[in-house]
Formats: structure tokens, C-alpha cells, sequence
């Protein structure tokens, strides 16, 4: 069985007096312990909705969302739910709840009901682990975007949750702080087995996970590894652009010289390169 | 507004730093009540070195403490300007007169008492703010409070409203700030004098403003229940509030100070000094 | 035309927490460009384009800036006018909109120059068109009910509607999925016939290349220089110097480069670098 289920879910949220809204439509995604997988899609295809079923901050209409086997309609496995996926939001100024870092970082173990001492222990490696801990004492309000939502990272994994689900949690970072965040959260899942669930409009996020997931309003329309760069449509029909490199190389596809499809930039200038070096002259 | 004290920490590692919570909301309270016995100079010049031996202990430097007043040095001001000025006694000649002020010598000392006697009362909760974090406060608070749970009162929400309040405030600040901006890059006066005319202006900054705030509380209760909370219910904390020798030494000794005060007001045992030195 | 000449500025003056944001910043900013600002987040970007209308004042004795003729560190200024001719849009402006309809919220501007209602109301059914919504549709809204998309439109037609001859933008695209940024990008092409000077300050460095025709490179306050893209983008020098990250055509080009392949390091369009690999293949 798979660690996060999602089978046929149905969600509609209300809009005007009597109107509903189609979120999502017959969704089935699965994720297993340990994967990095991107779910991409453009503004109003549903990515945010999904985040909110996957820990029962909402629940599905229709289907069903289990995570370990718990329903997350069962109210009383949501506890439990939660205590197995961790969510980081968008905005990295909503999720502090005290004026200190480490308190922050604290909330959730504390939620648990653990010893003192081991959640001193939990915030002390949680930190550490996202690189955070030099600041530890200070105040969310003098932190830079990558490092609220490093600390936001930080007080997920003080849960020790199997699976993190990140909500555009870098859609309102610069790229310096963008960066930050996917580094930790490459490490985390590389060192720490830690499952991935990143939702993005960045495509060269994408590009860095096992897996990629598109959905387009409302419906998954693919599922698939990075190969799924080599039938662009796929993304360009549900409005997303693609890695300046796959840009690129269709573009010289076109005017007839075939590298393949590159799956990051330097794969691109080495299949250039070799394309150059062993048949230069006839292209 | 920003650089309001109150709610400003000044990381420092100093006893008064170190001292439990609880036992300074103790002592601030014991504090105010005995400022409110003082009312000899001798008196008051007792709490101040107190105070400022505090101040000293805590290593927050006393220009930072002092700036917490500015903004209440102008009531002070006020205040002692109306008292020397209104002040009659009908005992004695006036030391000045102008048109139909009349100052008299006791007016004065009146004054200087009140003044002094506001500045003690706003010092030490500065004093306060500046060395505990306002979730150790909010902690305090909540532990001192904790047997009201008994009758049902909500302890823990009430400690976790506040926690959060301190937390927002600075951000709610800087979304005014940028708002107040945006409406005034689109030709918005806020500078009329006509009262009116002013709340008539904070429209358009309070309703993006209102918009914001409850987003931001959708958001925060959205992390709030992802990260398990489910109120006040099997919840631990990691820096348990822990009394140590240094805590009820402070605290008796701010006792001593209050009986001391006691002393200099009633004399009990009639001592010249006192009589003497208590204007 | 935009003249700093030798601005500083410091915040909190005089007290502990003083901190100074520009040190001697020169700047011109001409007619007709399309005027891009990088550097870091506190950099000091923010804190120089609020200059432009006056939301920040020159201080005292901290140099001059001059929109055309106006200084606008004379103490009385016309800060209406400035501001009608100086428009300016904050980053994620669709948290400024207020109003119960779309086109109350677009007149705000037009309102408080003081303009006949008639002419508020045509200003914003034209600066609503001009933002590519429609207008016959969308009026009567709430803005609140619209999506993320269309909201930070109707933020911008409500600066637009104030006609103004320089526009400052910050960061327009955050927060946009690729596809919407293109299109936010296109339609400030767009503006531009109408509005002819764009200041626009962005940590994209593919909207920056593509879109500006000179950039100007902050750090810590002061500026590095200020550059046509190619001269940037194409200089390993001057970018180690200035801390930029290329943008990612650039990068692909400078990785050919490396490589060892005869190709343009200052590349900053996709067509010109696939002409060049072909090229390169040509003659290799």
C-alpha cells in the first residue's frame, strides 16, 4: 500500500452564493516512502487544494485520501496523520507562531506532548539539519525569506514526519533564498530518506526530482521521471514552460540537429558537445 | 511605533535575564505596589538605585532602557508641568508668580514626586520586557494563571492569543507601512487636518489591512493544525519553568526592599533619620 | 528623465539602530528606457525607487534627485503631480485593492488627482483595457472575487489610470507561475508605447536581459555600474564583481563555452543561441 494514497478525489470549494468550483476531479496520486516527487501545475490548477487534502486540513468530496492506510476522513486519525506528514506553506510569514526561532521550532514536538529533553534534543537537530542553528535565539522578524522558511522546515521535521509536503514554499523567495530551501530539502530526503512532496510553478525545481506529477485544472495529465521532458506538450498544454535547456534543445530539433532531451544543463552541454565533436561538419 | 519597547527583547545573558518568569511578574507586581508607599524623597531614592542596580545586573545598556520612556516622558512632562502649576497651599507663600500662576515650594515637591513616581512605574516593566522574551511572559502568565483552569477559565488559549498577538504586531506594522505606501503612490493625502476627512482616508489602508489579517490567521491556523496542535490537551513544554536559589533570593529580597519602604513611610519606631530626611 | 546625483539615505537617523541604506548613489535614468535594478534583498533598491515619487524624501544634505525639472529635494513639492506622473507599483500589488467594485477601486487614483467623475470613469475602463481584462465584464466585480492573476492586473491599472509618463515597477512577476510571467511581461511591453520610461526592479535575470535596455547593479547601498545587458551579461568580470547570477540561456552558453565550443558567452536570447550551436557545428 502506498505511504500517501490519493484514489479518485473529487473537491469543489464554494464560490458567489450557490456556485461551486471544480479544485479537482478524479485525482489519483500515490507517493512511497522516501520518493522526491514534484507535482507541477500553473496558478489555479488545483496544486494548493492538494496540499490541503493530504494532511485533512480539508477533505476530499469524493475518493478518498489515506496516508499509511488512515483515512483522513476519520477525525480521530488526523493526530496521527499529521504526525506523519509535515506541510510547509507559501508564505513564510504565516507559519511562525512566537517571537523566537527555537520556541517556533518547539510548537510541534511540544503538540506531541514529549519529554522536555527530548524536545530540546528534536529542535537542536531539527535546526541543525536545515543550517539554522546559529539562529536559533533570534526573532522570525529579522530572518530573510530562505531562512523563515528554512525554520519553518525546521519546526516540520521536529515532527518527524515521513513525508513533507512543500506548498510553493519558495514561490515568494528570491533566487538566493529559493536556492537555500532546495538545497535542505535535497539533503533531507538524500540523507534522511525523508519523502518529498514539492509543489512548484518552477520548473528547474522540478527538474531536480525523482518524479514529476502535472496537473491541469484540476486533473493529473501526467505522471512520469524526467523523461516526461522529452514530450514537451505534455507541459505546454497544461500551461507550464519547461527548463530553458529542453527549450532549447527542441528549438535546434528543429531546425534539424538532434541532441535528445536533456535532463539538466550540463547533460545539454555534453550531449552539445558531443554532437559537435562527432559529426561536426554535416549538420 | 516601531520602536516601541515594549515587546522589544534584548538578548543578553545576565542573572535577570536567566530569572524565572514568574518570579518577575511576581516582583513587578510587589514592585508597583510598593512605588505606590513611596513618598518621601528618601523614598524614592531607595527604589531608583534598586532599579538601577537591576537595570546594571541585567546588562541591557541604560540608554536602551531609557528610550523606552520617550514616548511617556511627554505625559510625565505634562503632568508635572499641571500639578506645579495648579498646586495650592494655602500654608505658605509662593516661591514664583506669573499673571495667575502661583508656585509654591510644596507644589514643587509634588510635582517631582509624580514625575519620579511615573518614571518607577514605567521602568520596571521595561526593564521587564527587555529581559524576558514575550513568550517566557506569556508563559509566566500562563503558570501563574493555571489555577483559574479549575473554574474553567481558558488559561492556555489566553497565553497562546497573546503569544501570537506579540508575534503579529511587528508584522501588521510593516503591512501598514507598505499599504499606507501603495495608496499614497496613487495620490492619497493621509495629512488632512479635518478628522473626518482622516478616518475617510484609512479606508483604502484598512480594508486591504483587515483582508490581510484574516488570511493571516487562515495561514496560521492552517500551520497551527499541521503541526499537530490540538489545544491545550497533552501538550509539553521544552523549557519548563524551574525555580532556582537565585529566584527566591530575589524574590525575598525584593520583599526586604518593600518592608524597608514600609518602614520610611510609617516609622514605626519613630526614628529621627527619617523624620528628618522625609520631606 | 530621472537624475540621483550623489544620494544617501539613513534610516532612523540619529538613534542607536541608525542604518544607512545609499551611500553616493548616481544614477541617470533616461526617456524611453526600459531601466532595470538588480542586486541583493538589501541591496537598497526599495529604498532608491522610493525616491522617485517622493514616498521617501531626500534628506538633508544627502545629494539631489531630479524628476525633469522638479527637485525633489526642494522642501514643497507638489507631491499630486509628482505622483501622477511618477506611477508606482509595489511588489504583490493586488493587496492594495479596496473597493466593492473593480472600476471604484481603478478611479481611486484618477479621484484623488481631482479629476470630473467623467473623466475618472474613462480613465478606468482605459487603463483596464490597457491591462488586457474586459472591461464590460469585470467592472462591477469585486475585486476580492478575482483570480490571483487578474487582481494584480486591476493593481496595475489602478496606477496606469493615473497616466503616468514613468512607471516604477517592483518585482511585478513574483509569485506568477512561467507562463503568466511571459504574459505580465509582454503586456508591460505593451504599456511602454504608452508610458514610455519603465523602471522596473526584478531578481529575474531573464526578465532583466530580455526586457532592459540598461541595467544598473546595486550592492550594500552603492551602485556597481550601470550596464547594456550584453555588457553584463557577457563579462565574467564584471559579474564576479557584481555578484549576478546569469540567466539560464546565458549559463548555457557560458557552459559551451567552457567546453571548449566557439560560442558568444554573452548570449542572451534562446534563438541566437541556437544560431550559434549550429554555426559552431558549421565550421567545426
Amino acid at each position: 500500500m502506498p505511504f500517501l494514497h490519493l484514489q479518485n478525489v473529487d473537491y469543489s470549494y464554494p464560490s458567489g452564493e450557490s456556485d461551486y468550483i471544480t479544485a479537482l476531479r478524479s485525482v489519483n496520486i500515490t507517493v512511497e516512502r522516501g520518493e522526491f516527487v514534484a507535482l507541477v501545475g500553473c496558478n489555479g490548477s488545483g496544486k494548493s487544494t492538494l496540499a490541503r487534502l493530504c494532511n485533512g486540513l480539508i477533505v476530499p468530496d469524493g475518493g478518498e485520501v489515506t496516508v499509511d492506510g488512515m483515512p483522513t476522513s476519520d477525525k480521530s486519525a488526523l493526530y496521527d496523520i499529521r504526525k506523519k506528514i509535515g506541510v510547509v506553506f507559501q508564505n513564510p510569514d504565516n507559519q511562525t507562531v512566537t517571537t523566537v526561532v527555537e520556541d517556533d521550532v518547539a510548537f510541534g514536538p511540544e503538540n506531541l506532548g514529549l519529554p522536555p529533553a527530548e524536545i530540546r534534543e528534536r529542535v537542536d537537530r531539527a535546526l541543525r539539519a536545515v543550517g539554522m542553528s546559529e539562529h536559533a535565539k533570534s526573532g522570525p522578524m529579522r530572518l530573510s525569506g530562505g531562512q523563515k522558511q528554512r525554520v519553518a522546515i525546521a519546526g516540520v521535521l521536529a515532527i518527524k514526519p515521513e513525508l513533507m509536503v512543500l506548498d510553493e514554499a519558495t514561490g515568494m523567495l528570491d533566487p538566493d533564498g529559493r536556492r537555500e530551501v532546495l538545497d535542505v530539502v535535497k539533503k533531507l530526503n538524500r540523507d534522511e530518506n525523508m519523502a518529498v512532496l514539492m509543489i512548484t510553478h518552477f520548473m528547474e525545481e522540478a527538474a531536480e526530482a525523482d518524479r514529476i506529477i502535472i496537473l491541469d485544472r484540476g486533473s493529473v495529465v501526467a505522471d512520469g521521471g524526467r523523461e516526461l521532458f522529452a514530450t514537451p506538450e505534455v507541459f505546454t498544454d497544461a500551461g507550464l514552460d519547461l527548463p530553458v535547456y529542453v527549450r532549447v534543445a527542441q528549438k535546434l530539433k528543429a531546425r534539424g540537429m538532434d541532441i535528445g532531451c536533456p535532463l539538466s544543463a550540463r547533460q545539454f552541454v555534453t550531449a552539445v558537445k558531443a554532437r559537435l565533436d562527432g559529426d561536426g561538419g554535416n549538420v | 511605533m516601531r520602536d516601541m519597547t515594549i515587546g522589544q527583547y534584548y538578548p543578553a545573558s545576565s542573572p535577570v535575564h536567566r530569572a524565572d518568569p514568574r518570579i518577575k511578574l511576581v516582583i513587578l507586581v510587589l514592585y508597583m505596589v510598593t512605588v505606590f508607599f513611596c513618598d518621601s524623597f528618601l523614598s524614592f531614592g531607595f527604589m531608583t538605585f534598586f532599579v538601577l542596580v537591576t537595570v546594571f545586573m541585567s546588562r541591557v545598556p541604560l540608554l536602551k532602557v531609557l528610550k523606552g520612556l520617550k514616548f511617556v516622558l511627554v505625559i510625565v512632562l505634562i503632568t508635572t508641568l499641571l500639578m506645579m502649576i495648579f498646586y495650592t497651599d494655602v500654608n505658605a507663600e509662593p516661591i514664583a508668580e506669573w499673571w495667575i500662576f502661583r508656585i509654591y515650594l510644596n507644589g514643587v515637591y509634588a510635582a517631582v514626586k509624580l514625575a519620579w513616581r511615573l518614571l518607577l512605574l514605567i521602568l520596571m516593566p521595561t526593564v521587564l520586557t527587555l529581559t524576558s522574551t514575550p513568550t517566557e511572559l506569556c508563559d509566566g502568565l500562563e503558570s501563574l494563571l493555571s489555577p483559574l483552569k479549575f473554574i474553567k477559565f481558558p488559561v492556555h488559549e489566553l497565553a497562546l492569543i497573546m503569544s501570537i498577538a506579540l508575534r503579529l504586531v511587528p508584522t501588521l506594522i510593516e503591512e501598514t507601512d507598505k499599504i499606507i505606501n501603495a495608496q499614497k503612490a496613487r495620490g492619497a493625502a493621509f495629512e488632512s487636518k479635518n478628522p473626518f476627512k482622516k478616518i475617510k482616508a484609512m479606508i483604502p489602508v484598512l480594508i486591504p489591512l483587515f483582508v490581510s489579517s484574516f488570511r493571516r490567521a487562515d495561514d496560521l491556523a492552517d500551520a497551527m493544525d499541521s503541526r499537530c496542535y490540538r489545544g491545550a490537551k497533552g501538550r509539553t513544554r521544552m523549557n519548563k519553568l524551574k525555580l532556582r536559589v537565585g529566584d527566591v533570593v530575589a524574590l525575598l529580597g525584593w520583599c526586604a526592599i518593600t518592608v524597608c519602604v514600609l518602614f520610611l513611610k510609617y516609622n514605626w519606631f519613630g526614628w529621627g533619620f527619617i523624620a528628618a530626611w522625609g520631606l | 528623465m530621472i537624475s540621483v546625483k550623489n544620494l544617501s539615505y539613513v534610516y532612523s537617523p540619529k538613534t542607536p539602530f541608525n542604518t544607512q541604506a545609499l551611500f553616493g548613489i548616481n544614477v541617470d535614468i533616461n526617456d524611453g528606457d526600459f531601466f532595470g535594478i538588480i542586486g541583493n534583498t538589501g541591496a537598497g533598491k526599495s529604498t532608491l525607487v522610493s525616491h522617485f515619487n517622493a514616498l521617501t524624501r531626500v534628506q538633508k544634505n544627502s545629494g539631489t534627485v531630479f524628476v525633469d525639472d522638479v527637485d525633489l529635494s526642494a522642501k514643497k513639492l507638489d507631491l499630486k503631480k509628482l505622483r501622477a506622473k511618477v506611477g508606482m507599483v509595489f511588489q504583490y500589488p493586488e493587496y492594495q485593492l479596496f473597493d466593492d467594485t473593480v472600476e471604484k477601486d481603478v478611479m481611486f487614483g484618477p479621484k484623488n488627482l481631482g479629476l470630473p467623475v467623467d473623466e475618472q470613469r474613462s480613465r478606468a475602463k482605459a487603463a483596464i483595457e490597457l491591462v488586457g481584462l474586459d472591461y464590460a465584464e469585470i467592472a462591477g466585480r469585486s475585486p476580492f472575487e478575482l483570480s490571483g492573476g487578474q487582481k494584480r492586473r486591476v493593481a496595475l491599472a489602478g496606477v496606469l489610470a493615473m497616466r503616468p509618463e514613468i512607471l516604477v515597477l517592483d518585482e511585478p512577476t513574483a509569485g506568477i507561475d512561467p507562463i503568466g510571467k511571459r504574459k505580465l511581461m509582454e503586456l508591460i511591453c505593451d504599456i511602454k508605447k504608452t508610458c514610455p520610461t519603465i523602471i522596473m526592479i526584478s531578481h529575474n535575470m531573464d526578465e532583466i536581459a530580455s526586457y532592459c535596455n540598461r541595467i544598473a547593479v546595486l550592492d550594500r547601498g552603492t551602485v556597481k555600474g550601470v550596464f547594456a545587458p550584453r555588457e553584463l551579461f557577457g563579462s565574467r568580470e564584471l559579474l564576479e564583481k557584481c555578484g549576478v547570477e546569469l540567466p539560464l540561456v546565458t549559463e548555457l552558453a557560458v557552459g559551451l563555452a567552457d567546453a571548449g565550443i566557439d560560442i558568444d558567452r554573452s548570449i542572451i536570447d534562446q534563438d541566437e543561441l541556437v544560431c550559434a550551436i549550429l554555426k559552431a557545428g558549421k565550421y567545426a
